[in-house]
């Protein structure tokens, strides 16, 4: 058998981990009450761990890049869970999801070339920051 | 005890359709053949012809479901290590994100509302674009129907994946980058899932555009259903 057993037991004892930090943060959204989940919570937290030094980043990239090549098996159990909203396509929905698909791709789009405008307008304005050190006075009048 | 086996024979299914399912996608690189299509098609269908309830399939589901908590923490890991690219970036990650959550937020909003469906449906549209752990939880927090929730942020996710990309080389998008900012605002995890075809800062850019109007999604969320229903 070739299977490396090292670096299996590695991902399981980082996902633990990681694990541990979502339970923590679930802990802490719910005595305090966070609009937030307890997932992002966990994720500030260790990312704040990180920063401070007491995880290395090496850690727990094995574990963090295997969860994220295989998310798409992770969204399986809750996609199997429109065998039960299969009445609700029946209905006369189509127009909605027509509308949730629009809205969704005008999303993207728009985040996309946003961003992608504010790259281009940063790259063409970076040489010019030098030399021109109070760009930003004008938006402290307001 | 019955319970425990049932459990760990839904996830052997489940997991016993994913690998194929990846190799398939892998050789043949059809957005249309991502592995959670055609693993969700092929389970559903085996649930629906053996007449296994959902309620035991999930016996197994829910043990692999929960991994999306730890895979949300796991985002610790790659924001730490391209924390330059995302400095270099924070301005077009805020500016982009938080742009596409707001009109995402106000056309889902809209066409609920025009359509004339009840308050639980267009609430638990709002947060459409949002990663389902935090969806579910921040429509149920302010009275949305969370089960529909999941669907809509699903279909949000799929949408986006296989149209998205179509859309932003249709208007003449180039950057890689943006493409993940894009990608991760719009259809959250699995955007980030798609991202991994435009490179590593993209996915970097994807999962912080994900995690920022996860943020974003929970402090606006209750504004919206304020302005709407007062």
């Amino acid at each position: 058998m070739d299977i490396p057993l090292k670096k299996y037991t590695g991902i399981v004892l980082q996902v633990i981990l990681m694990y541990g930090f979502y339970w923590i943060g679930n802990l802490i959204q719910a005595v305090l009450h966070l609009p937030l989940t307890g997932s992002i919570v966990g994720m500030l937290l260790l990312f704040i761990v990180i920063q401070l030094g007491w995880i290395r980043i090496s850690w727990g990239e094995e574990g963090s890049s295997w969860l994220q090549s295989n998310l798409q098996l992770l969204f399986i159990p809750p996609t199997v869970g429109i065998i039960n909203h299969f009445d609700f396509f029946r209905a006369n929905t189509l127009l909605l999801v027509l509308g949730l698909i629009v809205s969704t791709l005008i999303t993207c789009l728009l985040s996309a070339k946003i961003s992608e405008w504010l790259m281009a307008w940063r790259s063409t304005h970076q040489g010019k920051k030098e030399a021109i050190s109070c760009s930003h006075s004008s938006s402290e009048s307001e | 005890m019955l319970a425990f086996i049932l459990g760990i024979g839904m996830i052997a299914l489940t997991v016993a359709i994913y690998i194929p399912a990846t190799h398939l996608y892998r050789r043949l690189k059809w957005p249309i053949l991502m592995p959670v299509l055609t693993a969700t098609t092929v389970i559903v269908l085996i649930l629906i012809i053996s007449g296994i309830k959902l309620d035991t399939y999930m016996l197994g589901g829910k043990w692999i479901q929960e991994l999306l908590g730890p895979a949300v923490v796991s985002l610790a890991f790659p924001l730490a290590k391209h924390l330059d690219v995302l400095k270099r970036n924070i301005i077009p990650i805020l500016g982009g994100t938080l742009g596409g959550s707001i009109v995402g937020m106000s056309t889902g909003a809209a066409i609920s509302l025009l359509l004339g469906y009840p308050q639980d449906i267009v609430i638990a549209l709002l947060p459409k674009s949002i990663t389902t752990p935090v969806a579910i939880q921040l429509a149920d927090q302010v009275g949305g129907n969370s089960s529909f929730t999941s669907l809509f942020v699903m279909i949000a996710g799929f949408s986006g994946i296989l149209l998205g990309p179509m859309i932003l080389k249709w208007a003449r998008v180039n950057s890689k980058n943006a493409y993940g900012i894009g990608l991760g605002s719009a259809s959250h995890a699995l955007g980030m899932a798609r991202s991994f075809e435009y490179g590593e800062n993209a996915v970097a850019l994807s999962s912080v555009s994900m995690i920022v109007s996860a943020i974003a999604g929970s402090v606006m969320l209750p504004l919206w259903v304020w302005l709407i229903y007062g």
